[in-house]
């Protein structure tokens, strides 16, 4: 009778584990990379697992790219930064519902020696607009993420085209924000790039916030998928998803989420 | 033509992040002349070294001399290991760090596109060119400058045999003109390839100056002895 108690006790630990809602659900997320780099995902998620018992399954690309992979029904959930770009997902039919969930700020990074020189502006357009008249070398991530997105609208808040600078000083690379920072940082260049990154970025060098563009936040939303152009989409475990990040208890967990003592994302 | 060099002269110099030292009371003489490899696990301090060289990072004390005049950040290029590579053509990559393209600078470029194995490749555009030709383009904007100093961060750590029998033909050809040139790996047999003198460096600090084949031959530290055999691949404290 005790061996047959025992083995029962010995059990339970199983059953409770393997019955751990935490293991059973998943949906796939097409994220911006800033999120994922700044390791806020490696914040939310163990808290969405205990709460929902919902993992994420986060995939970080630029924010053109993952709109392209839900347009290919290959996500449950899109959390991106770049408002128009979302806004014409919606227009497609495949997005659902967009849901505006946190913001953080839009920083111009550039050399230590001139930094001082774009301080004094009062919107990220005159910033531009001096780096434009001093042909100050300006590092683009030209791949069409939600960075490069905010780069181009600001060029045309500023009266400016892109396509028409030299390319002397508007230097194009086409890949991740990484990559960008460590090309402006190498070619003593100013870029655009978000608090978050920033702050999580270890390779700064000499390299310093120019200017912080706290008049146009960036902001970050979640968007669900309509399961009526993509059949086989998680759509109740991503609305679970969206309704806990929006609720009091979500915002919580994003405003407690901080880079070496900086809070980085405000809860909208 | 091989022409003598003044030293570089580092002196005392420190760089230090939250109070922690990646490089400490750093005193050199090196050779103003030939290739330095600058060995030493990860996290040991060699890219901080280099770094401090590019003049990327500021020391936060002592100073650079090259003979009895202050190092001049101006004279030296580098190249890491991830390449800088803008959306244009192998060309343009090569002739924007420079103010103003003067023609002999064009056929300057077109000889080292030819040298580093990327003929036929002017005007294609960089960003479809292989890991390895990417690193070889970051060789030739580096070069066109015509620096006195070269420095290379692992330029060749994950690249094909092939760029790198390039990158190292033309660092030595480059060395026996007069290039001064600092050079990380951690690959062995390589810094005995190029090396004419090391430097080991642990723990933020310089523990051996010497010439490649001594060193190679007998290190005087027990932890140098102990990474030439392969033991020590990381950052280890001996604290």
């Amino acid at each position: 009778m005790l061996k047959r108690i025992i083995k029962i006790l010995a059990l339970i630990p199983i059953i409770v584990f393997c019955s751990s809602p935490a293991f059973s659900k998943s949906i796939l997320v097409q994220s911006s990379t800033s999120l994922k780099n700044s390791g806020f995902y490696n914040h939310i998620i163990p808290e969405i697992q205990e709460k929902l018992g919902i993992n994420l399954r986060v995939v970080a690309v630029g924010t053109g790219q993952a709109v392209k992979n839900a347009l290919n029904c290959d996500g449950d959930l899109l959390i991106t930064h770049a408002k128009e770009a979302e806004l014409d997902f919606l227009k497609t039919g495949f997005g659902l519902k967009r849901s505006e969930l946190m913001y953080s700020h839009w920083l111009i990074i550039g050399p230590e020696n001139t930094v001082n020189s774009l301080a004094i502006k009062n919107d990220i357009s005159d910033a531009f607009l001096l780096i434009f008249k001093k042909k100050y070398k300006f590092v683009s991530r030209g791949d069409n993420s939600g960075t490069h997105m905010k780069e181009l609208k600001v060029w045309k808040e500023a009266g400016l085209k892109p396509e028409t600078f030299s390319s002397n000083w508007y230097l194009e690379v086409g890949t991740g924000q990484g990559a960008t920072l460590n090309s402006s940082i190498q070619l003593e260049a100013f870029t655009l790039t978000d608090s978050a990154t920033w702050f999580s970025f270890k390779n700064k060098n000499n390299a310093q916030v120019a200017y912080t563009d706290k008049r146009n936040v960036n902001i970050y939303s979640v968007t669900t998928i309509n399961p009526s152009k993509c059949p086989n989409i998680k759509q109740k475990e991503a609305m679970q998803v969206v309704d806990f990040l929006t609720s009091e208890k979500g915002k919580i967990l994003i405003s407690n989420f901080s880079i070496k003592g900086e809070r980085v994302f405000f809860p909208l | 033509m091989f022409k003598e060099n003044p030293s570089i002269n580092i002196r005392d110099i420190s760089y230090s992040i939250d109070g922690k030292y990646l490089l400490n009371k750093t005193r050199l003489k090196i050779s103003g002349n030939g290739i330095t490899v600058v060995l030493g696990a990860n996290g040991a301090g060699k890219t901080i070294f280099l770094k401090l060289l590019s003049g990327l990072l500021k020391a936060g004390n002592g100073e650079i001399k090259t003979g009895s005049k202050d190092f001049s950040f101006r004279n030296s290029a580098m190249v890491s290991q991830e390449p800088i590579i803008l959306r244009r053509s192998v060309m343009s990559n090569i002739l924007f760090v420079l103010n103003k393209v003067q023609p002999h600078q064009k056929i300057m470029a077109s000889e080292l596109i030819d040298t580093l194995g990327l003929s036929g490749k002017n005007n294609q555009s960089a960003l479809t060119l292989s890991a390895g030709e990417k690193q070889r383009l970051s060789l030739a904007r580096a070069l066109i400058t015509q620096p006195r100093i070269l420095l290379l961060d692992e330029p060749t750590a994950n690249i094909e045999p092939t760029s790198t029998i390039y990158i190292e033909k033309v660092l030595a050809k480059k060395s026996s003109s007069g290039t001064k040139i600092f050079f990380v790996t951690h690959d062995i047999n390589q810094a005995k390839r190029l090396a004419n003198d090391i430097i080991y460096v642990e723990n933020g600090k310089v523990l051996e100056y010497t010439n490649s084949s001594v060193f190679f031959k007998k290190p005087i530290t027990v932890n140098a002895q102990k990474y030439i055999s392969g033991i020590i691949s990381d950052a280890q404290t001996n604290n």
